[in-house]
């Protein structure tokens, strides 16, 4: 393998706008990720479990919930559903995502499990099923767009990862959404205060989906569970904790339907009391590896467990490219600044490993030496360092003279934990401290 | 090493397969043409250069956009970023570094997806309304393309359009103001074509046609002089 081909691999296999192509590039967590999950889905005294999933962005939750997927779909029928991805690709409002109702996710649930149905059971499923559910949405759409809805050809727009068709193995299916079938203008996200989950047209429409949800239990012999992504991105702080309340919290539809689910929430939920008060759902918190010691956080010479995930990451991802190569593709002191830099954050890992790629190609180097990584490190740091003012700085410094310490009250928490600014570990007790790449900011 | 170089690095490997996000920032629109001049050197993926984030929409799969970033457009492209992804563009924005703060502040999604930040050194930062500056800063760095660049169709209709979003801020101005930025647009085209015998030689041809594809370029209300390509090529075209 040439230099070029040998570095593109690399470039390619860590890409932090998707997650990793092969089941064999994901490793476990440190702290074993959604292992926890699997404790409580397996209870069999509770076959309808809902677990809110609350996450940093970037720390890992889409990749961790494919993972997920994987595991479980040989004890339930797995259904995994993009919401964000399925606005802004197919329903092109991605605004809208931002005003769904709780009814409108329970319909979209149920839309995403018929498509999976009807290509698991072309013959045996009950497209009545699917028509009752459209006709009860019928009632609940504007005026307008009444005489306009087809929910079969609505169904084959979604894009859902399930449980692959029936005698072809343990393995997931991505069926693709049959793209410009349809317009989803202005049918979802529309009404979403207006209604209340007593509004009887609300229960019509939900009973309906919970129909399908037992239709499709009942066709499989075993329960199906549903993985509900980019429920959040529901905007900045604070209007998606409001957004997420009224999802989770102020309404118990979702909780209602006759399924497992894992539902992604907003990290801004995570502070707030509300996140333990959402009835019928069980919190789990995804946040960073925990890379830096609570003790001596901005010592690289004492990082925290989390260096060691990253290390296995890397390896496992070109294991074999370095077997052509015939030798490491980083020197070790490298590979674990990168991950002490990363703050525990597996996209920025990625993409200082990708960014490094690029610096070894150009340089014509045969592995990522110190002086690359510390090239890469610095324009990261100039990257990090965009849109920080004063007054962030102040806050950063306030929770790095106090990591343990609940943090500040500040306006600037929320947009400097949005932005990766400021990072939550995991190990001990939940603690804070400023990203890596900003303490030379800090100390300045 | 110079920011071209590490613009050149940053896009050594994007292959048209990933998504992928550049940030390069800098207040001296003078450095348009030479990032232009690397995104052209892109082998085989069809390059564009743009003002108006909405064209990611309509960008080819695999393409090279360079994006002009208009504050304005921060918080769709953060809604609206899967497309980057989805359509595997590669994307370079061009942002002055207000536009670029705003950036990181207001669109985190999308900022978590940059891979790297390119300084441009030198130039003035501008002043003015929001929206004063999105036109002037989209007029400026096609403007600066044409003048230094190939001239293409394409970056002509890009220029009629930046022209009119600066028409648009100017209407609240006097009709002198007006009329210096249209005789600006004149000479830019002049120039231009003077530049491109053969792309003038076709859009003669194409002049006074149906379906030219100078009709994508209808008259603005209350436009000056000017306004539209169409007008300003039939001038150019009949000296």
């Amino acid at each position: 393998m040439d230099a070029t081909a040998l570095w593109k691999s690399v470039y390619t296999r860590f890409d932090p706008l998707s997650p990793p192509e092969r089941v064999e590039w994901r490793v476990d967590r440190t702290r074993r990720g959604l292992y926890a999950l699997h404790t409580r889905l397996n209870l069999p005294f509770e076959t309808q479990t809902k677990i809110l999933l609350a996450g940093t962005m970037g720390a890992g939750k889409s990749t961790e919930l494919i993972r997920l997927a994987e595991q479980r779909q040989e004890r339930e029928f797995v259904v995994f559903f993009d919401v964000h991805r399925h606005m802004t690709d197919v329903v092109g409002e991605a605004a809208a995502l931002e005003s769904l109702a709780p009814w409108e996710v329970c319909v979209l649930v149920a839309l995403a499990t018929a498509r999976a149905l009807a290509e698991r059971y072309p013959q045996r499923w009950a497209p009545a099923k699917l028509a009752a559910l459209g006709d009860a949405w019928l009632d609940l759409l504007p005026g307008e767009q009444r005489p306009q809805i087809d929910i079969g050809q609505l169904a084959r727009t979604l894009t859902v990862t399930a449980s692959s068709l029936a005698g072809a193995g343990p393995a997931l299916t991505t069926l693709a959404g049959a793209v410009g079938a349809l317009r989803w203008n202005a049918r979802l996200g529309r009404r979403g205060g207006q209604l209340t989950d007593q509004d009887p047209r609300v229960r019509f429409v939900v009973a309906a989906a919970a129909d399908l949800l037992r239709h499709a239990a009942e066709l499989e012999g075993r329960p199906v569970l549903v993985l509900l992504d980019g429920l959040d991105r529901l905007g900045g702080a604070p209007s998606a904790l409001a957004r997420a309340e009224a999802l989770f919290v102020r309404s118990t539809l979702l909780q209602s339907l006759p399924c497992r689910m894992v539902v992604t929430a907003p990290f801004a939920l995570r502070h707030h009391t509300s996140f333990a008060e959402a009835r019928g759902f069980h919190p789990h918190v995804l946040v960073n590896e925990p890379v830096l010691d609570p003790e001596t956080p901005e010592d690289p010479a004492r990082p925290g467990e989390g260096i060691d995930f990253f290390e296995r990451l890397f390896a496992c991802r070109v294991a074999d490219l370095e077997a052509q190569a015939g030798h490491p593709l980083i020197e070790p002191d490298a590979l674990r600044r990168l991950a002490w830099c990363s703050g525990g954050r597996a996209r920025d890992f990625v993409t200082f490993v990708q960014e490094s790629a690029g610096h070894a190609y150009a340089a014509r180097l045969d592995r990522i030496t110190a002086e690359v990584a510390a090239r890469v490190l610095d324009e990261q740091r100039r990257l990090r360092e965009t849109g920080i003012y004063r007054e962030h700085v102040e806050v950063l410094r306030a929770v790095r003279s106090a990591p343990h310490d609940p943090l500040p009250r500040s306006e600037y928490i929320d947009e400097l934990l949005a932005g990766a600014r400021l990072l939550p570990y995991p190990n001990h007790s939940e603690w804070f401290y400023p990203h890596p790449l900003l303490f030379d900011r800090l100390a300045r | 090493m110079t920011w071209l170089d590490d613009l050149r690095r940053a896009l050594a490997l994007a292959d048209g397969h990933r998504g992928r996000v550049v940030l390069v920032v800098g207040d001296d629109v003078a450095a348009v043409p030479a990032l232009m001049e690397v995104v052209d050197a892109r082998n085989g993926a069809p390059s564009t250069v743009e003002f108006d984030a909405r064209a990611l929409t309509s960008a080819p799969p695999g393409a090279t956009v360079a994006l002009t970033l208009r504050r304005a457009d921060v918080r769709w492209l953060n809604r609206h970023r899967p497309i980057i992804a989805e359509h595997r563009l590669t994307v370079i924005l061009w942002a002055r570094p207000d536009a670029a703060d705003r950036l990181a502040r207001e669109a985190p999604d999308l900022f978590d997806w940059i891979a790297t930040r390119v300084d441009v050194p030198g130039g003035e930062p501008r002043t003015g309304s929001e929206a004063e500056l999105d036109a002037w800063d989209a007029y400026d760095a096609v403007e600066a393309c044409l003048a230094d660049g190939p001239v293409t169709l394409a970056r002509l209709l890009a220029l009629d359009r930046a022209a009119r979003a600066v028409h648009a801020v100017l209407q609240v101005r006097s009709s002198t103001t007006l009329g210096r930025f249209d005789w600006r647009v004149y000479s830019t085209l002049t120039r231009a074509l003077d530049r491109a015998p053969a792309l003038r030689a076709a859009l003669s041809a194409t002049l006074g046609q149906p379906h030219s594809p100078l009709d994508t370029t209808a008259r603005a209300p209350r436009a000056g002089r000017f306004a539209t390509l169409r007008d300003v090529l039939a001038r150019l075209i009949r000296r």
